[in-house]
């Protein structure tokens, strides 16, 4: 049977998918589930120092695309439903990147919990957020779809049109670029935690 | 590499967490993926909507009269003219009306509304006119006296010409080719034929020979000797004529080869051995030229045959590409006249022919001077006639 693992774990069976490929609203919401979370996720980190409002719109129009599109979709194909679904949010947060008009002057909370609180680990979330916002649009996307969805690089490649090598050098001027600016922010937060990858 | 792949190691990239996507996200991309299009209720009260229906049924009643007079105007034929020579059997579409030219074939045509003109000035063509055409045929051009009329027919018509006078202009050769005679065979429907100011209608099946000095005169009334059963089926088996004209036509060139053979033999025949009843010299021979290839009993025949009309049909049949028939209706004038044209004439047919044994007897009978152009005419066509 073929089946769509998620990041998450949870799987979204083939006849699911036929079904929301046949129009099935049952299925539609089952997809809708399976997927928002890390859509609006990643739709969220790449749009790091913009109004909210703005992600949640785009997460709308990311699934409203997709179940549009997704008739035509080949499950055979050589794209996963979930790398599709997701090129699809990240070309969306791309687009609306390059809209000068849109950046607020204020930072994003970073999760349920603001910056302001004295917490070391609020304190390194803003830190990573700011120096996210602060890196150049295509090394911003390299990243977050590395770090927080662990996509490899030939699906960065694909979704972004870009060839490997590409890839490889931006993630690691990213790479470089938000490590010196925590180190430069948060010292101490870095060297007191030993995690490496962020849990999605 | 590596350095890079580990530039974030100890960093808890964790920490910065999205919050929860928001509640209800699946209802709001439904709502918008079912939501349907906005249309603006119509009161059929409101003036305005009145007026709208108004002008939509003004725009589809202009577009059915414009889509009426299109195809009104595509469906009548346009006036038009073209003119085609045929190297090979050609078929020409003009608007319903068909023809399809035998090689040699010439055909000059004029469309105004149904009414087709064609000026055929030689060659066969075999007619075939639409139920609504009118096809009125002028072998001799505008303000010829000899005319063929047809509506929803089909036929065929010959016409044979005569080259005639060759007069020198400066340097160059004009020849003017006038019509002899045209034949017009009819398989189906109304046809009339003028010439000579009178006018006869052709039935089906019957074959009429227009002259421009004599009024039409049917083939079978003309004809010395009865068609043969073939011909008076084909004349009536409207869908078996082609295929017996291409029988005719082989059984022709086989006739020929045939004849043009028998004309060499006898031609090579040897004098007879003399003798006391034969010393004197044949009376028939010119100088430079042997003795006339047909016996006394011929000289009956050549008395009824029109030589001149077998050098016409020669160069016609030649013109069209049938060298053997042309050297076979050459060979039959031959036999009751020749000279030094008609044997280069028939030098130059035999080549054509690709009878290289007829075209070296011929040469052989033509004077020094015009050997060379023989020999090359029969070398284009693969045939030395100076080898032994």
């Amino acid at each position: 049977m073929i089946a769509v693992m998620a990041r998450g774990g949870e799987v979204l069976d083939d006849l699911t998918v036929r079904r929301a490929q046949r129009g099935d609203e049952q299925a539609w919401r089952a997809l809708i589930a399976r997927f928002e979370q890390p859509v609006h996720a990643l739709i969220w980190r790449l749009l790091a120092g913009r109004v909210r409002h703005r992600v949640e719109d785009l997460a709308q129009e990311t699934f409203v695309r997709v179940l549009r599109a997704l008739p035509a979709f080949d499950l055979a194909g050589p794209a996963a439903l979930s790398t599709w679904i997701l090129t699809i949010a990240t070309r969306l947060a791309l687009n609306e990147l390059r809209r000068p008009e849109t950046r607020t002057l204020e930072a994003e909370p970073a999760g349920t919990e603001r910056a302001d609180h004295a917490t070391e680990r609020q304190r390194l979330a803003a830190a990573i957020a700011a120096g996210i916002a602060e890196l150049p649009e295509p090394q911003r996307a390299v990243l977050v779809l590395r770090e927080y969805h662990d996509l490899d690089y030939a699906d960065i490649a694909s979704m972004l049109e870009l060839d490997l090598g590409t890839v490889k050098s931006r993630l690691a001027r990213a790479r470089r670029a938000l490590r010196d600016r925590l180190l430069a922010t948060v010292p101490d937060a870095v060297r007191g935690l030993g995690g490496r990858h962020a849990s999605r | 590499m590596q350095a890079d792949d580990d530039a974030l190691a100890g960093i808890d990239l964790a920490a910065w967490q999205p919050p929860a996507p928001p509640a209800g996200l699946a209802d709001a991309v439904l709502a918008r993926i079912r939501e349907p299009v906005a249309v603006a209720p119509v009161d059929p009260r409101d003036p305005a909507s009145r007026r709208a229906w108004w002008i939509a049924g003004t725009v589809i009643a202009a577009a059915a009269t414009v889509a009426l007079v299109a195809w009104t105007a595509l469906r009548a034929p346009r006036s038009d003219r073209g003119e085609a020579g045929a190297s090979r059997a050609l078929h020409l579409a003009l608007d319903g009306t068909t023809a399809d030219l035998d090689p040699g074939a010439r055909v000059r045509w004029e469309r105004d509304g149904h009414r087709l003109t064609a000026h055929q000035s030689r060659g066969t063509v075999r007619w075939t006119v639409a139920d609504e055409d009118t096809l009125v045929i002028d072998p001799g051009g505008p303000g010829a006296t000899t005319t063929i009329e047809a509506a929803g027919a089909s036929l065929r018509v010959e016409v044979q010409v005569n080259l005639s006078d060759v007069r020198m202009l400066g340097m160059t050769t004009l020849t003017a080719a006038t019509v002899a005679v045209v034949t017009a065979a009819v398989y189906q429907g109304q046809v009339k034929a003028t010439s000579a100011g009178q006018t006869v209608a052709i039935a089906p099946g019957a074959t009429v020979d227009l002259r421009t000095s004599a009024p039409p005169q049917d083939r079978a009334e003309t004809a010395p000797d009865p068609p043969p059963p073939t011909l008076a089926v084909a004349a009536t088996a409207t869908a078996d004529v082609k295929q017996l004209e291409d029988r005719l036509r082989a059984a022709d060139e086989k006739i020929a080869a045939l004849t043009a053979d028998l004309a060499a033999r006898t031609v090579r025949r040897d004098p007879p051995p003399a003798s006391a009843e034969n010393t004197r010299p044949p009376q028939r021979t010119a100088p430079n030229h042997p003795a006339a290839p047909t016996p006394d009993p011929t000289e009956a025949t050549c008395a009824r045959i029109d030589v001149e009309e077998w050098i016409t049909r020669a160069a016609n049949q030649y013109s069209a590409g049938y060298a053997k028939a042309a050297l076979f209706a050459l060979t039959k004038a031959l036999a009751c006249k020749q000279d030094v044209r008609m044997y280069r004439m028939a030098a130059m047919y035999a080549c054509a022919a690709r009878d290289p044994a007829t075209a070296k007897q011929m040469i052989d009978k033509v004077p020094a001077a015009f050997r060379p152009a023989l020999v090359q005419r029969c070398q284009t066509e693969g045939i030395d006639i100076l080898r032994p």
